[in-house]
């Protein structure tokens, strides 16, 4: 063998081998998670809140409630900013303000999430005076928004603009080619947008840090404290205790279970999309 | 000779892409219930032209036009671009019809897009009769509620041009509408042209001299831009004033 | 023929001022974002510029006790952990990006790109708890075992818990690594196939032709990839605050408990009292914020040059 044979073989071994591992690592997180979740999982998890200190069992109904409530008040908050945003950006390409208002959503994109938790606590925790599960929501709805933007955009630029033209060539204003033609030919694709943006923060913690702080009864008011599963789950990691500890893997089950219904969803939605226009 | 009826006029239309200038001074005079062919080598500016008259030229980014239009007799730039394109209908080179709405909604889609709302029993007789102006009704009437890209390629053509019509513009833009089409539904459409003068004026850009030749009653020719030879198709085609048209004509260019 | 406008018409109009109103609203609030938390952030870390001025910067000493705060630490801590886990994930992101891109085909591919993606949308919580009961004991064991081999005494008594800089930089290196492999996947992925088949076609051999035409032609838009991966390793929260031992002190050592700029936060803030304590936290976190902001906008400057050559 040559040396470049030998090259091209080894490499090419490395290249597999490096996608093998990720794999290796991937099953090895997801089979932990899985075995010590399912291991503790029972009825009363889903359905109790937490015990009290010092007695045994209880569940965590409240932070499913807490992760449902405050994910979708942040993507109804988010929403509808989200999908503004990107329709200005998609419909003024090659702008200047347009291209600004792209790179702040990026750059959002990337503002990390204990930020976002600071910046929840001193402009709505210290002004209302108290923790709650509204801050928390708006919080995250600043991690849905620049998303949400992207998206939006991302998909009405596929919109053919064909489409667009011959909707305008009928008399129709920019806002009815916008609603009638290009949201409706793209809805699917902002749909999947949406569950996938709904799927990032539902899992994240560090915004809930210092605005919905957390609590240990099943809460259905926004505007007092609540706690929701990730929460839940930092906390229970940490404790002591190992019922709680195991409290911690199963609620990280349910967390996983609900992000990759999510997630297949928004893949469902996609699927049909390229279907469509295939 | 006598004067046809003047539905659309064109004065010393100039148009740009950003710095590149495409169309020359296009002073045009388009005749009422005709077929009038535009005409020209690739990239001479056809498409621009007729773009022009609805102003969609203008959407373009860093695209803009100069000149007057006149549709029938008034000044298009004191109007309301909406109620321009209302009067100036177009079909484009491949159907386009819109995916989300059905056959039925594309019709009316004139409509529905600029918020007019349509008693039912008015929408039905629209649809039927607009249809029908397009020789499509009876090949749709079962699928009315099927999505308008269910159709064939020749059927969503005919279903743009009924799209168009329904509005009862007083011209309609027909940018190559064949050539995306089979033979076949091809002639389908040159047939129906001569149908629609009877009610509407009609601007036809084509590449094919054939196709000029059998269905417009009027041809304008353009080259580079400008607007070398206007007139009756019969009197183009077998004497033309200016040279370029003739070498073209006699297959001279591409 | 012009009419007078109708209902429908005026319906229309007023529908059509919403529209752009409500676009342009979206759009300056969120540009308005950006300059509020900047704003909001400043306003609130006060207290702390009050008490230390600039030299917060580079002061090493971080005592909630006397009060006494200073950022290195933590600045250290970011950067170390940052730039390790990028380093580690680097090779295998780039391994994986160029298995999918030239050797798996689609039947293989498919299936891994949404492993990749499961693993990337996995929160960050998650991994914390995995690294906390996973992670953690085996580099305690690795602790102990290299502390025998180096004869360190002092790493076999103190680094027995397993929490520290090491392992966070190898949390943070698999939490980066399916990010950074599906940027640099999606770059390769745009390389016309007739420039690795021309080269293919003179005789190169498969990886001859990755190394020489394949991977000069994605060399920008890789680097972009890299510095985003790196703007999310120093950002991330949650997974690295639990396995970095909250450290306050300067580390000297890879296994020393320590902290980053957001793990500093996120363990501490609700337990600072004082004003100083608190504006000191929330100052870190106007420094993570500006690092991240401009680490985000050179990275989308470098991918979109990458694109436009
Ligand atoms: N969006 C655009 N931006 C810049 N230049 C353009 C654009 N569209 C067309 N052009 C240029 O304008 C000129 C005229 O184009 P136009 O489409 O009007 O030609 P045409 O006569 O319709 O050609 P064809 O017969 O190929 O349809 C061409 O040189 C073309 O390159
Ligand atoms: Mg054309």
């Amino acid at each position: 063998m040559t040396p470049r044979k030998l090259k091209n073989s080894v490499m090419g071994f490395l290249v597999a081998a490096s996608a093998v591992l990720l794999i290796a690592v991937l099953v090895v997180i997801v089979w932990h998670i899985f075995i010590s979740g399912v291991k503790y999982l029972n009825w009363n998890f889903f359905t109790k809140a937490p015990a009290p200190m010092g007695e045994s069992g209880g569940g965590v109904f409240n932070a499913i409630v807490g992760t449902f409530l405050i994910t979708l008040v942040a993507a109804a908050i988010g929403t509808p900013f989200g999908m503004f945003a990107g329709i200005y950006v998609a419909e003024h390409r090659g702008r200047r303000f347009a291209d600004v208002v792209r790179l702040c959503a990026d750059a959002l994109q990337g503002v990390p999430s204990i930020v976002i938790g600071i910046f929840g606590y001193t402009f709505l925790v210290v002004r209302f005076r108290s923790y709650s599960a509204l801050s928390a929501s708006i919080a995250l709805a600043f991690m849905f928004v620049p998303t949400t933007t992207r998206v939006t955009e991302e998909v009405l630029n596929l919109v053919p603009s064909g489409l667009k033209e011959a909707a305008y060539a009928l008399g129709a204003r920019q806002s009815s080619v916008v609603w009638n033609v290009s949201i409706k030919t793209a809805a699917a694709g902002i749909t999947s947008g949406l569950l996938t943006s709904m799927a990032r923060i539902a899992g994240e913690t560090a915004p809930l840090l210092f605005t919905a702080f957390g609590s240990r009864y099943v809460e259905w008011n926004m505007l007092r404290p609540m706690s929701a599963l990730p929460l839940q789950i930092f906390i229970y990691a940490g404790s002591p205790y190992p019922a709680l500890q195991q409290q911690a893997w199963s609620a990280a089950f349910v967390l996983v279970l609900l992000i990759l219904l999510l997630q297949y969803s928004a893949k469902h939605l996609i699927a049909r999309v390229l279907r469509v226009k295939a | 000779m006598e004067e046809p009826v003047i539905v659309l006029e064109t004065q010393k239309i100039n148009a740009w892409f950003g710095k590149d200038q495409i169309l020359f001074d296009v002073s045009a005079r388009i005749p009422k219930n005709r077929v009038t062919a535009i005409m020209g080598p690739s990239g001479c500016g056809k498409t621009t032209f007729v773009r022009t008259l609805n102003r969609l030229h203008q959407m373009t980014p860093g695209a803009r036009a100069t000149g007057t239009v006149l549709l029938e007799g008034i000044d298009t730039s004191t109007m309301d671009v909406v109620d321009v394109r209302k009067h100036i209908g177009m079909v484009f080179q491949r159907p386009n019809p819109f995916p989300t709405m059905t056959v039925y909604e594309n019709v009316l889609a004139g409509y529905l897009l600029t918020g007019q709302r349509l008693p039912r029993q008015k929408a039905d007789q629209i649809v039927e009769t607009t249809l029908r102006k397009v020789g499509l009704w009876s090949e749709v009437q079962s699928k009315l509620f099927k999505a308008g890209t269910s159709l064939s390629g020749g059927q969503q053509q005919r279903l743009c041009i009924a799209r168009a019509i329904a509005m009862e513009p007083a011209l309609v833009l027909f940018d190559e509408p064949t050539s995306a089409l089979d033979p076949k539904s091809t002639s389908v459409i040159e047939e129906l042209l001569s149908d629609l003068t009877t009610e509407y004026s009609i601007i036809f850009v084509t590449h094919g001299l054939q196709q000029a030749a059998r269905v417009s009653d009027y041809v304008a020719f353009f080259m580079l831009g400008e607007l070398v030879e206007f007139g009756e198709t019969k009197r183009v085609f077998v004497g033309p004033q200016d040279k370029r048209t003739e070498d073209y004509l006699s297959g001279k260019y591409g | 023929m012009v009419t007078q406008p109708s209902r429908s018409d005026r319906r229309e109009l007023v529908h059509e001022r919403i529209f752009t109103a409500a676009g342009v609203t979206a759009a300056v609030a969120l540009v308005t974002t950006i300059v509020l938390f900047l704003l909001e952030l400043f306003i609130a870390s006060r207290a702390s510029r009050a008490a230390f001025g600039l030299p917060f910067l580079w002061r090493s000493e971080w005592n909630p006790v006397t009060e006494k705060f200073g950022a290195l630490p933590m600045i250290v801590g970011t950067l170390v952990t940052g730039f390790g886990a990028l380093l580690i994930s680097t090779p295998f992101a780039l391994g994986i990006a160029i298995f999918l891109a030239d050797y798996a085909d689609r039947k293989l591919a498919e299936p891994i790109k949404y492993l990749i993606g499961l693993l990337g949308g996995l929160p960050s919580v998650i991994f914390g708890l995995w690294g906390l009961f996973v992670l953690v004991p085996i580099v305690s064991k690795f602790e102990v075992w290299f502390g025998k081999l180096v004869g360190s005494e002092a790493l076999v008594a103190s680094g027995t818990t397993g929490v520290g800089l090491l392992a966070a930089i190898l949390l943070l290196a698999i939490m980066i690594l399916p990010f950074s492999a599906s940027l640099i996947l999606e770059s390769l992925l745009v390389v016309p196939t007739e420039l690795k088949e021309g080269a293919l076609a003179l005789g190169a051999t498969k990886w001859d032709a990755i190394q020489n035409v394949e991977l000069p032609y994605v060399q920008k838009s890789t680097v972009g990839a890299l510095v985003l991966s790196l703007g999310r390793a120093l950002g991330e929260t949650m997974a690295v605050t639990m396995v970095i031992g909250n450290g306050m002190k300067m580390p000297t050592t890879l296994f020393d408990p320590a902290n980053t700029l957001a793990s500093a936060i996120a363990n501490q803030f609700l337990e600072a009292t004082s004003p100083v304590y608190v504006g000191s936290l929330i100052q870190l976190a106007l420094i993570l914020f500006v690092i991240a902001i401009i680490i985000n906008i050179v990275a989308r400057v470098i991918l979109r040059r990458g694109v436009q050559q």
